[in-house]
């Protein structure tokens, strides 16, 4: 049942990938790839799990691969898989410091950053760029963090 | 974070989603699967932006065109006062130009008629139009702006003539009685004939009675009435009409004229008016 509240993640999730899409010109020549969408996605997951779950990520990478015009299926698998491993560590992030919990999402957006770029454009593949989007997602993180947290006590 | 605590999560489902994700993604890699409709996903989006584009943009002339006109709008606005205050200003000036004309000549009339008496020149005030036309009462008033003190019976002139007399005055108006009035006397003169002019109650008409007289001594005297000076009101021998008709009125053994005399000016037609001290 779509309900308004899951349209209302999609939204987030739908600009999120809008916002990372607007700043890859402007970070790319830093290398920097910043992977907000799958930040923000990473964010409902982990702040409501209860209703997210395996089906609904995949409807939603489905979605998002559609808008996108990626290849069918690449981050509905990622979102998938992100759930699935969210949902495992859901009680131990609640132990999590903030800086705990941004190398984790971090860490994770950057992984799915480098299957993109091995499976889409491997001879752009670089260790440099991937360790720098990961020091520049740590920050990303805490800004989706605080700014979806704000969002959702208002209106979720 | 997490309202409900999550109860343990099941493999199966993720699997059977990861499977199928891993499926799409294969056979739209491998295969092309899903061109069709990433691209109907794709032109939508182009059109759609392209909509949303072409929307925009003419939303924004059509603000700008509002902006325009709101601007023209202003710049007539702006320019129809400025147009109404220059109507008004020649307006007023005209005005002024004809007031000054009319008192200049107002003043030279009375001073080359009356030079050497002394005279004032007042506004009117108002002028009962209503009785003026329909009944007996012709009267006007006359603003006293500089407050002088104005006596009773005191002729009063316009353009080259005499119209009235001052019969009273209450804060500051000047009440003046016209020749008209039915009421009124005015002691006229024309030929060798004296008579007392009293008013019809008809604009610009008096009328006097004479007896004694036959038609034949009316006749060569001309169409000319001045005032007699008779009363001591009026100076004498002041233009102030001309015979209309000479009327015989026969009443058993008694035969009289009534003379109808027309008033050479209409009080209607001025604004200024001389006091004669």
């Amino acid at each position: 049942m779509i309900s308004l509240r899951s349209i209302l993640v999609f939204a987030t999730i739908f600009l999120g990938f809008l916002l990372e899409n607007f700043l890859l010109q402007f970070t790319l020549p830093f290398k920097v790839y910043l992977g907000i969408g799958t930040l923000v996605f990473s964010y409902w997951v982990y702040a409501i799990p209860e209703s997210i779950h395996a089906f609904i990520a995949l409807i939603y990478g489905l979605l998002i691969d559609l808008f996108l015009g990626q290849a069918i299926g690449f981050y509905a698998l990622s979102f998938v898989l992100l759930t699935y491993l969210i949902h495992i560590y859901v009680f131990t992030f609640r132990l999590f410091s903030h800086i705990q919990l941004s190398i984790f999402f971090s860490g994770i957006t950057t992984f799915v950053m480098a299957v993109h770029y091995l499976v889409f454009s491997p001879n752009h593949y670089s260790y440099f760029l991937l360790f720098i989007s990961f020091i520049a997602n740590m920050g990303a993180w805490l800004f989706v963090y605080f700014s979806l947290r704000a969002f959702r006590r208002k209106f979720y | 974070m997490a309202r409900t605590t999550p109860t343990q999560t099941s493999f199966t489902p993720y699997a059977l989603a990861s499977i199928l994700a891993t499926v799409c993604l294969l056979a739209d890699l491998n295969y092309g699967f899903f061109d069709g409709i990433r691209g109907f996903f794709k032109a939508s989006g182009i059109y759609s932006q392209l909509l949303i584009n072409n929307s925009l943009d003419r939303l924004q002339y059509n603000f700008q065109s509002f902006g325009k006109i709101n601007t023209l709008i202003k710049e007539n606005r702006i320019l129809v006062k400025k147009l109404e205050i220059q109507n008004t200003q020649d307006f007023l000036n005209r005005q002024t130009l004809f007031k000054e004309l009319h008192l200049s000549s107002l003043n030279l009339t009375l001073n080359t008629m009356f030079g050497k008496q002394n005279h004032q020149i007042f506004k009117l005030a108002s002028l009962d139009i209503k009785n003026y036309l329909c009944c007996s009462s012709h009267t006007l008033q006359l603003l006293n702006t500089s407050g002088l003190d104005v006596r009773k019976n005191l002729p009063v002139a316009a353009d080259n003539t005499l119209v009235g007399q001052t019969i009273g005055s209450h804060l500051d108006l000047i009440k003046v009685i016209l020749f008209s009035d039915d009421s009124h006397i005015l002691p006229v003169q024309f030929g060798n004939f004296f008579c007392d002019a009293k008013g019809e109650g008809v604009p610009r008409v008096i009328a006097c009675q004479i007896e004694g007289v036959s038609e034949d001594e009316f006749k060569g005297l001309g169409d000319q009435v001045f005032t007699s000076g008779l009363g001591g009101i009026y100076p004498k021998e002041v233009l102030v009409g001309n015979i209309m008709t000479i009327d015989l009125i026969e009443l058993q053994d008694e035969r009289m004229f009534k003379i109808m005399i027309e008033l050479i000016v209409d009080p209607i037609d001025y604004n200024y008016f001389g006091v004669i001290e």
